[in-house]
C-alpha cells in the first residue's frame, strides 16, 4: 500500500472512454448472442416447471379493496392465474365494484387473480407492450380506442372475439350502437361495461342571474349568447369549461362542436374517404378560436389535463361544461351544494342536429392469452347478474349509464333517480362515434384518436399562431396519411 | 463636527443600512421558500369545504384529509384513495435498494479508494460517470429489456432499475469517505498482522460509520424519490409506490386538493426528515468529497 | 510481486459485484439503446434494421428541434438563476443576524423534498382559481396569471426548478465561503476596497472552483430532469414545454416507437458526455 492515492492523469479519460466503448461492444455482442435464446426460452417456460403455487387470499369485504396477501404453499396442482388490467375510472365506486366482483368470482372459480390498474393516459402503453412481449393481460377493462387497432388487421388480430359472451348476455337487450362499436368483419371483439355519455353540466344560478331559464337554452347559439352574458357580468370567469389540450377531453371539445355544425370524419376505409379537410372544419376551428379570444375559455384549458374542465365546473369558474357526468358524481360526493345547483341536459343542438360523445368502457381479452376462456367467464359474471350490475351503475351515481335497454327504461322511470337517467336515455340516440359518419370501428381512426390528433388544432392555432387553414390542412393530411398507411390507399 | 465624528456617523449609518438590508432579504428568502410549503401544509390540514372558498388563511383545522388518505372515514376505500399500500411498498423497496447499494458500494468504494489494482482508475471514472449520468437516457432500454426479461411489474425489476441510480452514487461517495480516513492507521493494523477483512471491520468501519450511514440514507432517499422507473415498470396496483400514488391523485378527472396535499405531505416526511439528519455529511460528500480528494 | 497479485485479486473481488450489477442495469442498457436506435421498432412489430433512418427522422422532426431548444433554454436560464440566487442566499447566511438558523433551515427544505412532491405542490400553488400564487398577485397587484397557460408556462417551470434547486447551490457556496480566510477581507477593507471589489476579487476567486462543479452538476441534472415537467404539464400546453426527456417518453410510450425514442436518447448523449467530461476534467485538476 502506498501513501497518496495516485493522481489520475488525463490519459485515464482515454481509458475510460475506451472502456465504455468496449463495454458497448461487449453489450451488443452479448445481446446478439442472447437474443435467439430468449425467444426459445419464452416457449419453454410456458410449461410449468415448479410445484410452488402462490395462492391469493382476498382479505376484503365487498366494498373495501385492499392488496391481496400472497401465501406460498407447496401443492401439486397449478391453479390458473388470471391477470386483469383495469382502467381507473373517475368514479372510484365503480372500480371498487369491479375489484370486489372479480375477487368474488375468483374465489368461486378457485382462480388466482392479479389486478393492475392504470389511468386513462397510462393504460394504452401497458396494453400495447403486453401484446408486444407476447404477454398481454388476460382481461382488459378500458382502452376502447385500441380495440380496432388490435383487431381489424386480419394479419394481426390480437383480440379474441367474444361472440359467445354476447350470446350468453343476450344481445337483444343491448344498445345496438354499442354492439356495433366492437363489431369488425361480423365478429364482436369487446363488450362495453357501461357508457359514459357526455351531458351538459349547467350551473343554474348563472342562468337565473342573466335572467333566463335553463330550459330555454337549447342551441349552440343560445349557449354562446348565455356564456357571453355571464362573461359581461363576471369578467374573471371563463364560462365555457372546454378543454383544449392534447388529451381525451380536448378531442371531445372538437367533436362536440364540430358534428352539430356539419363536421364529418370519414365515410370509408381509405384515404380518399377522409372528409376532415373541409370548410366545416375551418369554420368550427375559427369558432372556437373566437370563443377563446373573447375570453370565454380559460387559457389554462390548453393544458393536456383531463381534470381542467371538471375543476372549472367544481369551482364555478365556468358556467357549464359538457362531460360524461363524473364531475356531477364529484359534486354529489364532495360539494352537494353545487350538485343541487346543477342541471344536466343533453348537449346543444346545431344546424346539423344534436350529437354527444360517449366514452367507451370495454372489456376484452386477447388471443394470445392462456386464460381467455376464464376471461370470458369473468366478463359474463360481471355483466350477467342484472341486480349486481344495477348496483354498480347506481354506485357510480350517474357517472355512467347501463348498456341494457331494459335497465335504461327501468332507471329512467325510477321515482328517485328517473329525472337523471332520463337525460341519459335521451343521450343514447345521439351518442356518436369518432369515425362518424362511417361510425364503424377502424384501425386508422383508432390511431388518430389514440394520438389525440384533432386536439393539435387548438395548440397549432392558439399557441403556435398558425392560421386556421394551415392547421386544418396539416391535421387533415396527417389523418389521410394514417389512413393511407393503414389501408394502402 | 470633526473628521472623526463624520467618519463614525458614516460608518454607523452604513452599518444600519446593512442591517436593514440583511433583515429585509432574510424576510424575502423566508417567504420565497416558505409560502409554497405553507400552502401545502395548510391545505393538508383544512376541511375540504374551505378549499373551494378560496381562503388563504384557514378558518379551522381538520385531520380529515390525512385520515382519509389512510382510508379512515372514507365511504369507499379504493386503492386510489388510500396511500397506505404505496407507502409500504415505497418503504420496503427503498430499504432493499439501500441495503444492496450500500453493501456493494462499501466493498466497491473501498476497493476504489484503497486497493491498488489495474483498471482501478477506469472503474473510478466509470462510477463517477454513472453517478452523473441522467437516467432518462436509459429509460427506453430499461423498459424494453426488462419487459423481455419478465421484470416488468415485479419488485425485483424495480429494485434493479433503482440500483442503476443509487449504486453509482454510493460507490462514488463511499470512495470519497474512505479516502479521508488516514491511511497510517490502516497500515499500522496491517503491520500488526491483520488481514484485509479484519482491517476493514476493525479499523475502517468504525472510522467511516457516519459516512456509510449518511450515504445509505441518501440512497434510500434517492430510491424513495424516483418517479421514472416505477412509472414505466409498474402497473400492478398492489406494487405501486408513493410517487405514482401522488401522480394518480393529480391526473384523475378531478383533483381532491386536500387529499393530494395530505398525501404529498406524508410522502415528504420520510425523505425530508432523513435528509436533515444527514445533511451535514451529504454536503461534505458532495463538495468536499467530490471536489477535494 | 505475489503481494501485488494478491492485492489486485482483492481489488477485483471487492469491486466486481458492484460493477457487474452496474453493467447489467446501466452499461448494458446504455449499449442497447445505441443498438436499438438503428432499428425501426414499433411496439407490436418485429424490429427491422433501418440504419440511420431513425436519426434522420428525429433530426427532421421540428418538435425534436424545438425540444432541444427548449431544454437548453430551460437549463441555461434555470442554472443562471440558481447560481445568482444561490450565491445571494449564501452571502446572506454568511452574515450574522438574529434568526439566521431558522431562516437557513427553512431555506434548505426544498432540497430535501422529493421532486414529485414539489410538482404536486406547485400544481396546487399555481391553480388559477384557488392557488396561493394568484391569491397573492390578486391582493398585491389585482391581477391573476395563467401560470401554466401558454404565455407563462416556461417562466413557471423555470421558477419551480429554481425554487427546488437553490439550496443545493446555497449550501455548497456557504461551505466554500467559510473556507475563505476572514483576514483577507479585513486586509482588503483596510486597503479601502469597496464591497463590490471585495466580492469580485476575494469571494469569487475563493469559490470559483465549487461554482464550476455545482453549475455543471446542476446543468446535467436540469437537462435530464423529467419528474416536475411530466407531473406539471406533460410537455404542454401544445409542445411548449416538450423538453428532451418528455420527447423521449412520448416517442416510446405514446407513439410506441422504440427506435426513434432510442435515437433521441442517443442524440442527447453527446451533450451529457461533454458536460460530464468537463466535470471529470475539473475534478482531476
Amino acid at each position: 500500500m502506498s501513501g497518496e492515492p495516485k493522481k489520475v492523469d488525463r490519459r485515464n479519460f482515454l481509458y475510460a472512454g475506451l472502456g465504455a466503448v468496449a463495454l458497448v461492444a461487449i453489450g451488443v455482442a452479448a445481446y446478439n448472442a442472447m437474443n435467439p435464446s430468449v425467444v426459445t426460452q419464452t416457449v419453454t417456460t410456458s410449461v410449468p416447471t415448479t410445484s410452488v403455487v402462490t395462492t391469493t387470499v382476498p382479505t376484503t369485504t365487498a366494498t373495501t379493496v385492499t392488496t391481496a396477501t400472497t401465501i406460498t404453499t407447496t401443492t401439486g396442482v397449478q391453479k390458473p392465474k388470471l391477470t386483469v388490467l383495469f382502467m381507473s375510472t373517475y368514479a372510484p365506486a365503480i372500480n371498487d365494484w369491479l375489484t370486489a366482483r372479480t375477487l368474488v368470482w375468483a374465489s368461486k372459480r378457485g382462480v388466482d387473480v392479479e389486478i393492475s390498474t392504470a389511468s386513462y393516459m397510462e393504460i394504452k402503453p401497458k396494453i400495447l407492450t403486453g401484446v408486444e412481449t407476447g404477454n398481454p393481460p388476460d382481461l382488459v377493462f378500458g382502452g376502447g380506442d385500441l380495440v380496432a387497432l388490435l383487431a381489424e388487421d386480419p394479419k394481426a388480430r390480437h383480440i379474441e372475439p367474444v361472440d359467445d359472451v354476447y350470446k350468453e348476455l343476450g344481445e337483444d337487450d343491448m344498445v345496438e350502437k354499442l354492439v356495433k362499436w366492437y363489431t369488425i368483419d361480423g365478429k364482436k371483439y369487446a363488450v362495453d361495461l357501461a357508457l359514459h355519455a357526455n351531458q351538459v353540466h349547467l350551473i343554474k344560478s348563472f342562468v337565473t342571474e342573466v335572467g333566463r331559464k335553463p330550459e330555454e337554452l337549447d342551441t349552440w347559439d343560445d349557449y354562446i349568447e348565455f356564456a357571453k352574458e355571464v362573461k359581461r357580468r363576471h369578467p374573471d370567469k371563463y364560462p365555457l369549461g372546454f378543454t383544449l389540450g392534447k388529451c381525451y377531453d380536448g378531442t371531445e371539445t372538437w367533436y362536440l362542436t364540430w358534428w352539430p355544425h356539419g363536421g364529418e370524419m370519414c365515410t370509408g376505409r381509405s384515404s380518399t374517404a377522409v372528409k376532415f379537410d373541409s370548410p366545416e372544419s375551418r369554420e368550427n376551428l375559427q369558432r372556437i378560436i373566437n370563443w377563446y379570444n373573447d375570453g370565454l375559455i380559460n387559457p389554462q384549458m390548453l393544458q393536456a389535463d383531463e381534470m381542467l374542465n371538471n375543476n372549472a365546473y367544481l369551482t364555478r369558474s365556468a358556467a357549464f361544461i359538457i362531460e360524461g357526468p363524473t364531475p356531477y358524481y364529484a359534486a354529489v360526493t364532495r360539494n352537494p351544494e353545487l350538485a343541487g345547483d346543477t342541471i344536466l341536459k343533453v348537449p346543444p343542438k346545431g344546424p346539423k342536429g344534436r350529437f354527444t360523445w360517449g366514452s367507451q368502457w370495454p372489456l376484452y381479452t386477447f388471443s394470445a392469452s392462456k386464460n381467455k376462456e376464464l376471461a370470458k367467464d369473468l366478463m359474463i359474471f360481471l355483466m350477467k347478474d342484472k341486480a349486481e350490475y344495477k348496483k354498480m351503475i347506481l354506485s357510480g351515481l350517474l357517472a355512467v349509464g347501463p348498456i341494457y335497454k331494459s335497465l335504461i327504461e327501468e332507471l329512467a322511470n325510477d321515482k328517485n333517480v328517473g329525472h337523471l337517467y332520463s337525460v341519459y336515455k335521451d343521450s343514447i340516440p345521439i351518442v356518436t362515434f369518432y369515425s362518424y359518419p362511417l361510425s364503424e370501428p377502424t384501425k386508422a381512426m383508432d390511431t388518430v384518436q389514440a394520438n389525440y390528433l384533432v386536439a393539435d388544432l387548438f395548440s397549432m392555432t392558439l399557441i403556435d399562431k398558425k392560421d386556421v387553414d394551415t392547421a386544418v390542412k396539416t391535421v387533415g393530411d396527417q389523418i389521410k396519411e394514417i389512413f393511407r398507411r393503414t389501408y394502402g390507399q | 463636527m470633526g473628521f472623526k465624528e463624520v467618519n463614525k456617523l458614516k460608518r454607523s449609518t452604513s452599518l444600519l443600512i446593512k442591517k436593514i438590508l440583511i433583515y429585509v432579504s432574510a424576510v424575502i428568502v423566508f417567504l420565497w421558500t416558505a409560502l409554497p410549503l405553507y400552502w401545502m401544509v395548510t391545505t393538508a390540514f383544512r376541511p375540504e369545504k374551505e378549499i373551494y372558498e378560496g381562503l388563504v388563511i384557514p378558518k379551522q383545522l381538520s385531520l380529515n384529509a390525512i385520515s382519509a388518505i389512510f382510508g379512515f372515514g372514507e365511504e369507499y376505500i379504493t386503492v386510489g384513495s388510500t396511500i397506505t399500500p404505496y407507502i409500504i411498498n415505497s418503504t420496503y423497496i427503498s430499504i432493499i435498494v439501500m441495503v444492496i447499494s450500500t453493501i456493494l458500494g462499501v466493498s466497491g468504494g473501498y476497493a476504489l479508494a484503497r486497493i491498488r489494482f489495474p483498471g482501478k482508475d477506469i472503474l473510478s471514472s466509470l462510477s463517477l460517470f454513472a453517478y452523473v449520468f441522467p437516467t432518462v437516457v436509459i429509460m427506453v432500454p430499461i423498459f424494453y429489456l426488462f419487459s423481455m426479461w419478465k421484470l416488468v411489474n415485479s419488485p425485483t425489476g424495480l429494485i434493479l432499475a433503482l440500483l442503476s441510480h443509487t449504486l453509482p452514487y454510493t460507490l462514488w461517495m463511499l470512495r470519497g469517505f474512505f479516502q479521508t480516513i488516514p491511511i497510517d492507521i490502516e497500515e499500522a493494523a496491517f503491520i500488526d498482522g491483520c488481514n484485509r477483512i479484519k482491517t476493514i471491520i476493525r479499523i475502517v468501519f468504525p472510522l467511516s460509520t457516519p459516512g456509510i450511514v449518511a450515504t445509505a440514507t441518501y440512497a434510500f432517499i434517492l430510491a424513495w424519490n424516483n418517479v421514472l422507473f416505477p412509472l414505466i415498470l409498474i402497473s400492478r396496483t398492489d406494487l405501486q409506490v408513493v410517487s405514482i400514488g401522488i401522480l394518480n391523485y393529480m391526473k384523475a378527472d378531478f383533483v381532491p386538493w386536500d387529499r393530494l396535499m395530505a398525501a404529498s405531505f406524508i410522502a415528504t416526511l420520510p425523505p425530508t426528515l432523513l435528509f436533515f439528519a444527514i445533511q451535514r455529511y451529504i454536503v461534505a460528500g458532495l463538495t468536499a468529497g467530490a471536489v477535494k480528494r | 510481486m505475489r503481494l501485488r497479485t494478491r492485492e489486485a485479486l482483492e481489488g477485483y473481488s471487492f469491486s466486481t459485484p458492484a460493477f457487474l450489477l452496474l453493467f447489467l442495469v446501466l452499461f448494458f442498457p446504455f449499449a442497447y439503446v445505441i443498438y436499438i436506435s438503428f432499428f425501426e421498432k414499433i411496439f407490436g412489430y418485429e424490429p427491422v434494421f433501418s440504419g440511420l433512418k431513425n436519426y434522420l427522422l428525429i433530426i427532421s422532426d421540428p418538435i425534436f428541434k424545438y425540444s432541444l431548444y427548449i431544454s437548453t433554454l430551460y437549463t441555461v436560464v434555470a442554472v443562471i438563476f440558481k447560481l445568482i440566487l444561490g450565491l445571494a442566499f449564501a452571502i446572506l447566511f454568511a452574515q450574522e443576524f438574529r434568526g439566521r438558523t431558522v431562516v437557513r433551515t427553512v431555506a434548505v427544505i426544498p432540497w430535501g423534498i422529493p421532486l414529485f412532491v414539489v410538482a404536486a405542490l406547485f400544481f396546487w400553488f399555481f391553480d388559477y382559481n384557488l392557488g396561493l400564487a394568484n391569491a397573492i398577485l390578486k391582493a398585491l397587484f389585482g391581477v391573476k396569471l395563467f401560470w401554466l397557460g401558454p404565455d407563462w408556462v416556461i417562466p413557471s417551470i423555470i421558477y419551480v426548478n429554481v425554487w427546488k434547486g437553490i439550496p443545493f447551490f446555497m449550501v455548497n457556496f456557504l461551505g466554500a465561503l467559510q473556507t475563505i480566510p476572514r483576514s483577507l477581507y479585513e486586509a482588503a477593507e483596510i486597503d479601502g476596497a469597496s464591497a463590490w471589489q471585495r466580492f469580485r476579487h476575494i469571494t469569487i476567486p475563493g469559490i470559483k472552483y465549487v461554482m464550476l462543479i455545482v453549475c455543471l452538476l446542476s446543468t446535467i441534472w436540469t437537462f435530464g430532469e423529467f419528474d416536475t415537467i411530466f407531473f406539471l404539464t406533460r410537455g404542454g400546453p401544445g409542445y411548449l414545454t416538450h423538453i428532451v426527456p418528455i420527447y423521449i417518453y412520448h416517442q416510446a410510450f405514446s407513439n410506441f416507437s422504440v427506435g426513434t425514442a432510442a435515437a433521441a436518447s442517443v442524440i442527447s448523449v453527446p451533450i451529457f458526455l461533454a458536460l460530464i467530461s468537463i466535470i471529470l476534467w475539473a475534478l482531476r485538476r
